[in-house]
């Protein structure tokens, strides 16, 4: 194992680091760019130049093994004079429009232009002037004068995706990223070069203009698009979702993320039941509770053997377990359906066709899927009067188009239809009860990932409205029915939850990995 | 697709491709072939490269772009390079560049009316002993050079390639 | 054995002063000739310059070159053979004798032959070829490539394009050679897109050597078999780099790659490749005929052998010619230039392609080699000299280059990418007259900010050049900037270095 100075600190690596690795074990930061530890090395950028005793000319961190016995210098005076000099040479055609650039903030150019250089600019000719807003892909958008041509976006759709999109034109500083002419940059991972950029040449065109990063707050939180699990920055602000951003977790997702599951945020705020709802009619917990209750004890009385309960794989675990106890103790029914959203497009990456978060925690809180029916059975049962009380988690139903609609038509022939829900959906409506529960973003919970990997989320802000988790409505429910289920923190939910679980292996939620 | 290689330009890519051990590498040769018989480097022709190359449209966007050779417009039948690095400009290159100006009616990046002479300014053409010079590429593919020139000689070239290009076609009908 | 050789030297002293002196007399023969052309062409001049706009002088008649002996040339002797390009010719004049000779010997022997010589790298950086070849390893699990740099694009450089255009074969012989001794399959001869001629030259010259059984398979009847091809550039300067050039021939942009690994590890094709220039494998032949100490004995030490040289810009004679290292600029200048042409005075000159640094007419008596012209303060290079008077504008001139490694740069790394846009403004706005006297320590600064910081020798080729015309002409730059106009005569009627921008 070669053994490195840097800086004065003696440290011992594996064979096969690179200094800017070396640098970091050590403590000190190397500034780079075009660096990224997921792509090839390009040593393009030259930001990331030290000094190397022995050795003629500065070289760079990013790409040079250590030697045993080497002796670097990150800081010393010809590597802040070089770092300087790439920098005025990177701002002398860079349009510094910061004020109206998405990057500001985030923004590698700022950062390091404040921490090693900070001179005045000494150009005093026309900068170069090259295609501005140029809108490369469905999702993102192309300046080529903030470029520093680092080619992370190239590489990318080269070693990650695999779809090529992404070139460089013509050549000197003429040189722009382009898609052939009459293609796009539309592989299902796309905004991921913008996550990339270290400037504010690529961007996410639905980020645009939206709100400036430095409002923002970033909470950890999981992606509810499919039953992936990306782990994902939710970054908010006054409430509201601006944008979702992955988060590294080298088991699940690595730095990556797919535009459908990126854009699934939107879902929090798109429709939104938020009032507790009798008949059409708004009321508050309290009278909704009363009514409900009310309702659901008549119901069991009339005929117990009718309920139908559907169990939602888009809920939390700790929702999930909820509702398994309200369903045994307080409801007694064992026809229980499976909803959730109908499977789609996936790939060989990180897209799965399961549209669901947790249907891996269904599995685990219930023991098991067997027992679930599916939608034609739902539909059927209705129809035939063997459900009479539909009690429904979330509004979706894993049904084409066609199917859906035979079962909103069914509901009709329903006594009584109590919908918990996110979402309106149009079943809303026609619930007799619609009970508002609250997204992922409002609460916290554990969804457990196709992979059996058990993932937790926290809370960004306060439920929407009057909007409740789905394990407090449980709750509420269940007290008012006389049979109440004692918690008061989520986490007393979760430990219960864990030691219940029997052969599940990954009992413990997974550890998020710092970027 | 609407263009295609002549019987003729298919031996020749079949033997250029035979040359390398992947067909990626057949890139700049192929794409010179390209232009002798299509005239200039299209977008479509790109995407025929490309397909006949199997390799992503991207790379011969790539490559078109990054060498100077690649027409990416269709320019006159006879492009006109005048050299001006050191050694021509020492030696009257840019004066050369006057005269032609002057005679074809046209500025450096322009195309005479009739679509026969494109007139440009390029790098070193490794002529420096004979300056000055320029180089004479033609539709089909076809490169001259002509070497110390003056007025006098620059008068005989012209007319000498005028007759030279009434059997020429114009790149932009040549697909 | 010292004095042998001293003995030698003497002699090919000797034989070079001969000639020298013949050539004095021819040039005072011709330039006679010369003057009497122009004084009758020169009433005819007039009359056409009333028609016409101001041009270069129409150039003497029929021009003889001067040309050393025939027994000093070796590079150049084919030159003035006619036909000499073709098989036939070549064999009768001796060609295909070095290889049936290296045939008979070991690969290591070759090797060695090739150290002992000294040869030096053509293509400007003057590595040792010897060396070079003893770093391709010996057995290889994928085939081995020789690839020729034919890439000759270093502005006043053109003597590549001689070797390849009028002897083919010895160029062809010498890469047989050097496959045979390196255990080499596959050749490519990456020709600039623009020397087409050359590409024909060479394609024919391949077919003869196929059709006559010096290539393809079972070679002079032995166990050996080697192809070569052409493959042509597509105009791109920095394909003249080697990774550059291994990044066109595997068909994408010619983008330099990172150094180590170096191409006889990993090159071409992720093969072990030697990447040698045109004049050193034409060299080859000449090792094996007559063997490595021979051609080390030939001119100064360190850099043996017979070497072309250019002569550019306002010379009598321009043109390429050979002789030894060793040889001075004033005697190339003087017996084979035919000195400055009349009314231009010599008043600077860059001694190897634009990326040298510029040196003064005191510098004159410097002796080419390496290690001389280094001492001199400046490099060999490609040893094709450009001459400028004292009508140049200095300030103009480096403005140019500077366009020139704006054009070519590929813009993979930050510092030649910006830097070279950023000089080139900076000189144009001085030689324009709106140049401040900060304008100098920027470019000074800006020179070390790129050498040195980039991924290839490119950046250098920038900052080497624009610092010494800096160095070395301090007072026309801030003549410049003092009066705010150039007062040197134009190049162009209309245009300026300022509106350059080829291609």
């Amino acid at each position: 194992m070669p053994k490195v100075n840097i800086n004065g600190t003696e440290i011992e690596v594996e064979k096969g680091t690179t200094i800017l690795k070396a640098a970091a074990q050590a403590g000190f930061e190397v500034p780079h760019f075009c660096y990224h530890p997921a792509l090839s090395i390009p040593a393009n950028c030259r930001m990331c130049l030290v000094e190397v005793e022995g050795a003629r000319s500065l070289e760079p961190a990013c790409y040079s093994e250590v030697t045993d016995g080497m002796v670097v210098e990150t800081k010393s005076e010809r590597v802040i004079k070089a770092q300087k000099s790439v920098l005025e040479f990177i701002l002398l055609n860079h349009p510094v429009d910061c004020p109206i650039c998405d990057q500001a903030g985030e923004c590698k150019l700022q950062d390091y232009y404040m921490a090693y250089d900070a001179q005045e600019s000494r150009l005093r000719a026309e900068k170069n002037q090259k295609v501005k807003v140029f809108p490369i892909g469905p999702e993102v958008l192309y300046d080529g004068e903030r470029c520093i041509l680092c080619t992370r976006c190239i590489r990318f759709c080269e070693e990650i995706t695999g779809t090529n999109e992404l070139t460089i034109v013509q050549r000197g500083d003429s040189a722009e990223i382009r898609t052939f002419p009459g293609k796009e940059l539309d592989n299902p991972y796309s905004v991921c070069t913008a996550d990339i950029c270290p400037v504010g040449a690529l961007t996410s065109r639905d980020f645009r203009f939206k709100c400036r990063v430095w409002l923002l707050q970033s909470t950890d939180s999981v992606c509810t698009g499919c039953s992936n699990g990306c782990n994902i920055h939710l970054e908010h602000f006054r409430n509201e979702i601006q944008r979702y951003r992955p988060r590294y977790n080298p088991q699940v997702n690595d730095y990556w993320m797919c535009d459908a599951g990126r854009l699934s945020y939107k879902e929090v705020h798109t429709d939104r039941l938020l009032r507790p709802m009798s008949n059409g009619a708004a009321l508050n917990w309290h009278g909704v509770t009363e009514t409900a209750s009310a309702k659901l004890a008549r119901a069991l009385d009339d005929d117990a053997g009718s309920f139908g309960f559907v169990v939602s794989p888009q809920a939390s675990c700790e929702d999930l377990f909820l509702a398994k106890r309200f369903i045994e103790e307080v409801l007694g029914t064992d026809q229980l359906y499976l909803g959730g959203k109908p499977d789609g497009f996936e790939d060989d990456f990180l897209i799965k066709a399961d549209k669901n978060p947790n249907r891996q925690g269904v599995k685990a809180v219930f023991g098991g899927l067997n027992d679930f029916g599916d939608v034609d059975k739902l539909i059927d049962d209705i129809e035939s009067g063997a459900i009479k009380t539909l009690y429904m988690m979330e509004t979706h139903l894993p049904a084409d188009a066609e199917t859906r609609q035979r079962f909103v038509d069914a509901l009709d022939k329903l006594d009584l239809f109590v919908l918990q829900a996110q979402h309106c959906a149009e079943l809303a409506n026609q619930a007799h009860l619609a009970l508002p529960a609250c997204s992922h973003a409002e609460t916290e919970g554990t969804f457990v990932n196709f992979d059996g990997l058990a993932q937790p989320f926290e809370q960004a802000f306060a439920p929407h409205g009057d909007s409740l988790p789905h394990w407090q409505i449980f709750m509420r429910l269940a007290r008012a029915m006389g049979q109440p289920l004692t918690y008061t923190f989520v986490h007393q939910i979760r430990d219960e939850m864990f030691q219940a679980s029997d052969a599940d292996e990954n009992g413990e939620p997974a550890e998020a990995q710092a970027e | 697709m609407a263009v295609e290689f002549s019987e003729e330009a298919e031996a020749t890519f079949q033997d250029l491709i035979s040359r390398y051990p992947n067909n990626l590498a057949a890139m700049l040769p192929v794409l010179h072939l390209a232009q002798s018989e299509f005239g200039w480097i299209s977008v479509e022709v790109m995407d025929y490269v490309a397909n006949r190359l199997d390799v992503h449209p991207t790379k011969v966007l790539n490559a078109a772009t990054f060498y100077t050779m690649y027409n990416k417009q269709p320019i006159g039948k006879c492009h006109i390079q005048v050299c001006t690095t050191l050694s021509c400009a020492l030696m009257g290159g840019y004066e050369i560049i006057d005269y032609l100006e002057d005679t074809l009616g046209i500025r450096v990046g322009e195309t005479t009316p009739d679509g026969r002479f494109t007139l440009s300014e390029v790098e070193c053409l490794a002529s420096c002993g004979t300056a000055p010079m320029f180089q004479a590429s033609f539709c089909d593919g076809e490169i001259e050079y002509f070497e110390n020139l003056d007025a006098e000689r620059v008068d005989e070239v012209l007319k000498e390639l005028n007759e030279k290009l009434e059997a020429l076609p114009l790149p932009k009908d040549m697909h | 054995m010292t004095e042998e050789k001293s003995d030698k030297t003497e002699k090919s002293k000797e034989t070079t002063e001969e000639a020298a002196e013949e050539k004095a007399e021819e040039t005072v023969e011709e330039t006679e000739q010369a003057e009497k052309a122009e004084e009758g062409g020169e009433a005819k001049a007039a009359e056409e310059k009333k028609a016409k706009k101001s041009l270069p002088k129409p150039k003497a008649a029929a021009k003889k070159k001067p040309t050393p002996r025939k027994d000093e040339k070796y590079l150049s002797r084919n030159f003035e053979i006619p036909n000499a390009h073709n098989l036939d010719v070549y064999e009768a004049n001796g060609g295909y004798r070095a290889l049936k000779k290296a045939m008979k010997m070991d690969g290591e022997e070759i090797i060695e032959e090739v150290k002992k010589s000294n040869l030096r790298g053509r293509g400007g950086a003057g590595f040792p070829c010897g060396i070079k070849w003893s770093f391709l390893p010996k057995e290889s699990d994928v085939p081995k490539y020789l690839v020729i740099n034919a890439d000759e694009g270093e502005p006043g450089t053109f003597k590549d394009r001689y070797l390849m255009e009028l002897d083919p074969h010895r160029h062809i012989e010498g890469c047989i050679i050097a496959a045979w001794a390196l255990g080499i399959r596959y050749c490519y001869i990456f020709v600039r897109g623009e020397l087409q001629f050359a590409q024909r030259r060479l394609n024919q010259a391949i077919k003869q050597a196929y059709d006559a059984g010096y290539l393809g398979k079972n070679i002079l009847g032995q166990d050996f078999d080697f192809d070569i091809y052409v493959h042509p550039g597509a105009g791109a300067y920095i394909c003249g780099e080697e990774t550059g050039l291994i990044e066109g021939l595997e068909g994408k942009s010619g983008q330099p790659r990172m150094k180590p690994p170096f191409p006889a590890v990993v090159g071409v094709f992720q093969a072990p490749t030697i990447v040698n220039n045109v004049e050193t494998i034409s060299s080859i032949p000449f090792i094996i005929e007559n063997g490595g100490q021979w051609f080390a004995d030939m001119g100064i030490e360190k850099n043996g052998g017979p070497k072309l040289y250019g002569l550019s810009g306002p010379v009598n004679n321009p043109g390429v010619y050979e002789a030894p290292s060793g040889i001075t600029i004033r005697e190339l200048l003087e017996r084979y230039g035919g000195g400055m042409r009349d009314g231009h005075e010599l008043k600077a000159f860059i001694p190897g392609g634009s990326s040298c640094a510029v040196l003064k007419p005191d510098a004159l008596d410097a002796q080419m080699g390496f290690e001389t012209m280094r001492e001199a303060g400046s490099s060999m290079g490609t040893a094709c000299i450009t001459f400028m008077d004292t009508n140049t504008c200095m300030v103009r001139v480096a403005a140019r280059l500077a366009h020139f490694y704006h054009h070519e740069s590929c813009g993979q790394c930050t510092p030649c990418r910006e830097g070279s846009g950023w000089a080139a403004k900076v000189l144009d706005s001085i030689e324009a007259g709106r140049g401040r006297m900060e304008d100098l320590d920027l470019l000074l600064d800006m020179c070390d900010n790129i050498q040195g910081n980039t991924i290839c020798a490119l950046g250098d080729s920038i900052a080497i050049p624009v610092r010494s015309y800096l160095q070395v002409f301090p007072e026309e730059f801030e003549d410049h900037i003092k009066r705010q106009s150039c007062p040197y005569p134009a190049w162009s009627k209309r245009k300026t270095s300022a509106d350059s921008d080829a291609a």
